[in-house]
């Protein structure tokens, strides 16, 4: 079964119901977050759609808040400010099982932080997911808007929580603890795409916040942050196959 | 900016100007009472930075950013080089392997200085999983790797037959340094290749093995000549340690007085060894000292050869600790109870040439240093000289380091660590006084024992002379360097604690309490 899940708040329901409409015709189920919401809108309410209203504002990590696959399950974690092209899902699909033996983690939008990261947002290598990437490459973290995953590595709520706007990272180091390597996935300039944001959609994650590290987070970050922190096996594997045997 | 910062900012200026600047002189000594001997967190929670590497690692990330893949992997090689330079050591290592599984698209310009800090990575790490990933990413790359024979033949056999046996001088005094048969075969076939380092060192070594002791002296005095300095009049080779036996004249001194310095020594059961440490420390030609000498609970006769000492000459000053707690948690406090301008560390079973306190003082004077450090010899219990893995007997010495009173209202106090306390504070210095202040005086000012007591080569805390260091010291070099490349905001004093006590080498800082000698 195909999962996707994504966390959403009201400004952003413009562009919900474009990103629905890309993602349902690749997908079995798509589980939504509504933070703020008072109740499920009447387009949400359609067959393959579980939306729902939560209890509490859990931001970005209402992605997590659905629990309990079956270990064989294809995972996604996606945004909704994001334009997912029509073979998104085959394509990140086909990357995993490309390196299955290596268990990976797979997504667009890749991250490699200096060993020593004392949080500047420019001083790290970023493959962006607007922009090409011409190999696989080996990450410390992968942005979760752009994530694949099997069930089994699906990060259980109670490890995600308190890591509200910087889930990111809490996910790679909850792949990294359990060896998982990140892998980004080459790709065309413009595969994918963000939507423009303005003051009525809501800024993204990325303006309001990740220019401005709060201390807790680079910390976080420390946990999986350099070259050093890369799985040997999947670079040769990825990176260097020749050399792998 | 807060006073820390500002305080910082203006020792870092004065230091570009010059050595005296009236005003400023005396703004940083009023100052500096209130910031002496802080804990690390609060000085590394001020961003400031004087230190090249430190400099050029924070900027390095903006560097790797746009690079191409090419740039990339050769921007990481330069990287890795600064992480060895400031003592990231496990980061150092995690990026040598990752760089190995790059090999083949490593631009060829940057081969060369990867394969020597790959050599080094493998010798720090002493990690035979190094070699094999290179076998497996390249193995034909492998062979121009290069060990020496007594490390090679350490080896699986498979990777015997793939790493070269390195002949160079270097390789072959470190191989045959310490044997009589191989120093002859040293000084026969290497004439020529031989630095006046190694000549001297396998000379003096020739003579140790010959347990000759009028040639030791001669090679000694010849050596210690070399460097303008005064010999020894006499050594034997009947005791059990060749450095109890080293008799040495003090000459008269030549220089004024420079102000007092305080020599801060701790003991731990050390009856052995304490008496010539003292002595050659009693024996210095500058006059003006205090020789601070703290008992660390030994369980010897340490304390009574101390205080027999100090009966003897009242500039030494005897101390007990009120439990065992390290040199490190000594030296902290001895430093309180110092008086002098300058405060220097001497460790229990290490002899000091006479000249070694006027020579850094004329150094330091000269240099206008507010941090010198002094080169020493190791020499085993026989009187050989050990040579390192560098082909190099002639070391830097970080217990002989010397430093201004003030530099401790800069650089924070010891960590409460059982080793390689002294290396991060040497560190220290270097980051928040920069490089042109904190240097090294190249001459062997001391001769310290190798012996099997020695910390450095203690099971599972080894420095070896292979290049070999412990895990466990390199788990301490890892964040206490990351605390000082990333500040204490992100990395706190908890957290290097908690790696010192997960590694067993964390001690507790007890106080000391003064002995009276007549009781």
């Amino acid at each position: 079964m195909i999962i996707a899940n994504m966390s959403t708040f009201p400004p952003r329901y413009p562009l919900l119901l474009e990103v629905v409409d890309l993602l349902m015709p690749q997908v079995d189920q798509l589980n939504i977050c509504l933070n703020g919401y008072e109740s499920v809108p009447e387009p949400l309410k359609r067959e393959g759609v579980n939306a729902f209203v939560p209890e509490e504002d859990f931001r970005d990590v209402g992605k997590f808040v659905v629990q309990g696959y079956q270990d064989e399950d294809d995972i996604f974690y996606v945004d909704d400010d994001i334009f997912y092209p029509g073979d998104y899902v085959q394509t990140l699909l086909a990357a995993r099982a490309e390196f299955a033996e290596l268990n990976p983690v797979v997504g667009v939008h890749g991250v490699i932080y200096p060993d020593a990261y004392r949080g500047a947002v420019g001083n790290r290598k970023v493959f962006s997911f607007p922009k090409p990437l011409g190999s696989f490459r080996v990450v410390n973290q992968l942005g979760t808007g752009t994530v694949h995953c099997k069930g089994f590595q699906a990060a259980p709520l109670s490890y995600m929580q308190g890591s509200q706007r910087f889930v990111d990272a809490r996910y790679a180091r909850y792949a990294l603890a359990h060896r998982w390597p990140m892998v980004c996935i080459p790709r065309q300039s413009g595969w994918m795409a963000e939507f423009e944001l303005n003051e009525d959609l809501g800024e993204s994650i990325f303006q309001s916040f990740t220019k401005l590290w709060p201390i807790e987070v680079i910390r976080e970050c420390q946990t999986v942050a350099g070259y050093s922190k890369l799985s040997l096996e999947a670079v040769l594997r990825i990176e260097n196959p020749a050399r792998s045997e | 900016m807060d006073r820390l910062h500002q305080y910082l900012d203006l020792v870092k200026r004065r230091g570009e100007l010059g050595r005296s600047v009236g005003s400023a002189d005396f703004l940083i000594e009023y100052l500096g009472q209130e910031f002496f001997m802080l804990p690390p967190a609060d000085v590394y929670s001020v961003d400031f930075v004087a230190g090249k590497f430190y400099r050029q690692l924070s900027e390095w990330g903006q560097r790797v950013r746009s690079t191409s893949r090419a740039q990339e992997l050769d921007v990481l090689v330069e990287y890795a080089y600064l992480l060895q330079k400031v003592q990231m050591i496990e980061s150092f290592l995690g990026v040598i392997r990752y760089l190995v599984c790059q090999l083949p698209s490593i631009p060829e310009e940057s081969l060369g200085k990867m394969f020597r800090l790959f050599r080094l990575a493998f010798l720090v790490g002493g990690d035979v999983s190094l070699l094999r990933l290179m076998w497996q990413v390249d193995a034909e790359v492998l062979s121009y790797v290069t060990l020496p024979q007594t490390i090679h033949q350490t080896l699986p056999a498979d990777l015997q037959d793939a790493i070269t046996v390195g002949e160079s001088a270097d390789e072959q005094v470190f191989d045959r340094h310490n044997s009589l048969a191989g120093v002859r075969r040293c000084l026969a076939t290497l004439d020529g290749q031989l630095t006046d380092e190694q000549y001297q060192g396998l000379s003096l070594n020739q003579a140790a093995l010959e347990k000759d002791p009028a040639r030791y002296a001669e090679q000694l005095n010849h050596l210690f000549g070399s460097f303008g300095l005064s010999g020894v009049s006499s050594v034997d080779f009947t005791s059990d340690n060749v450095l109890s036996s080293l008799r040495a004249p003090t000459p008269d001194c030549g220089i004024d007085d420079q102000g007092l310095v305080s020599i801060i020594v701790s003991c731990f059961n050390a009856e052995d060894t304490v008496g010539y440490a003292l002595s050659s420390l009693r024996n210095q030609t500058y006059r003006n000292v205090e020789i601070l000498v703290c008992d660390d609970g030994s369980e010897d006769n340490s304390l009574p050869q101390i205080l027999t000492h100090a009966a003897l000459d009242s500039r030494i000053k005897v101390f007990r600790s009120l439990k065992n707690q390290g040199t490190y948690n000594i030296r902290n406090a001895l430093i309180h109870e110092s008086k002098g301008q300058y405060i220097t560390f001497h460790d229990s079973d290490d002899w000091a040439h006479p000249q070694k306190l006027e020579e850094q003082l004329v150094f330091m004077a000269e240099e206008g240093l507010e941090v010198c450090s002094a080169r020493w010899i190791r020499v085993d219990p026989a009187g050989a000289a050990v040579f390192f893995v560098d082909g190099r007997a002639y070391r830097f010495c970080v217990v002989s380091t010397m430093v201004k009173r003030s530099v401790f209202s800069v650089v924070p106090r010891f960590r409460p660590s059982l080793v390689a306390a002294d290396t991060e504070f040497h560190a220290s210095c270097v980051k928040l006084l920069g490089e042109s202040r904190v240097q090294i005086l190249n001459k062997p000012l001391l001769l310290g024992l190798w012996g099997e007591g020695s910390l450095t080569r203690a099971e599972g805390l080894k420095a070896e002379n292979n290049g070999y260091v412990a895990e466990r010291r390199r788990r301490y070099s890892e964040i206490s360097a990351r605390q000082q490349v990333l500040g204490s905001q992100i990395v706190t004093d908890e957290d290097v604690v908690d790696v010192l006590k997960e590694n067993g080498i964390y001690r507790a800082f007890s106080g000391v309490e003064a002995v009276v000698a007549n009781q």
